[in-house]
């Protein structure tokens, strides 16, 4: 991990992106509007999270397994297209994408590939500068 | 923002997303302390490695 010390109440990713506060700032603006504004439902986007840190064996990531109960729920196909954009989304078909549509419209699958932009790619960020996983929150 | 590539895809039907993503993204490339063309080098290499076809 870079060489800082977190303030107390602060997480290191927070000290750690916070060494550049105006992108963090942007940042958490970014990610929580899928929260705010509820742009899919917040179990879907907390799995989906789940799924995406096991996948790229973050720590501090699940144990127990993250997969829907239901298999013809939006949570199903969402978690299908997580798990295919983590290991190579050159390979979601247009069939796993109009199952998700399915679900939650063309806004819906829009939201999901933003959400798991991020999921991916600060998931990397965070085992890449070696940050200590913290708690799953909105 | 109209006449903008990112505006007119599909990133638009999720507006509040969009704008939020134009700020970061936007930062990200108009400051900091990675220079310019070096974050272009990384940003093509990663193309490449993702056979990303932008």
């Amino acid at each position: 991990m870079p060489d800082v010390t977190p303030a107390p109440g602060e997480s290191e990713f927070d000290a750690v992106f916070g060494l550049r506060a105006d992108l963090f700032d942007a940042y958490r603006d970014f990610e929580a509007v899928f929260w705010s504004h509820e742009l899919l439902d917040a179990a879907i986007l907390d799995a989906c999270r789940a799924r995406c840190a096991q996948l790229l064996r973050a720590a501090g990531a699940a144990s127990e397994p993250v997969a829907a109960d239901d298999p013809s729920s939006a949570l199903a196909a969402c978690l299908t297209v997580a798990e295919q954009f983590v290991i190579d989304p050159h390979c979601v078909t247009p069939e796993m994408r109009e199952a998700v549509i399915a679900h939650v419209g063309d806004a819906g699958l829009v939201a999901l590939v933003e959400a798991l932009a991020v999921f991916d790619g600060f998931t990397r960020f965070r085992t890449l500068l070696g940050i200590a996983p913290e708690a799953a929150s909105a | 923002m109209a006449d903008d590539a990112i505006a007119n895809s599909p990133l638009a039907l999720q507006p509040e997303a969009l704008q939020r993503f134009l700020v970061l993204y936007g930062l990200l490339w108009s400051h900091g302390e990675v220079d310019h063309t070096a974050k272009e080098i990384a940003r093509l290499r990663n193309a490449r490695i993702t056979d990303c076809g932008y």
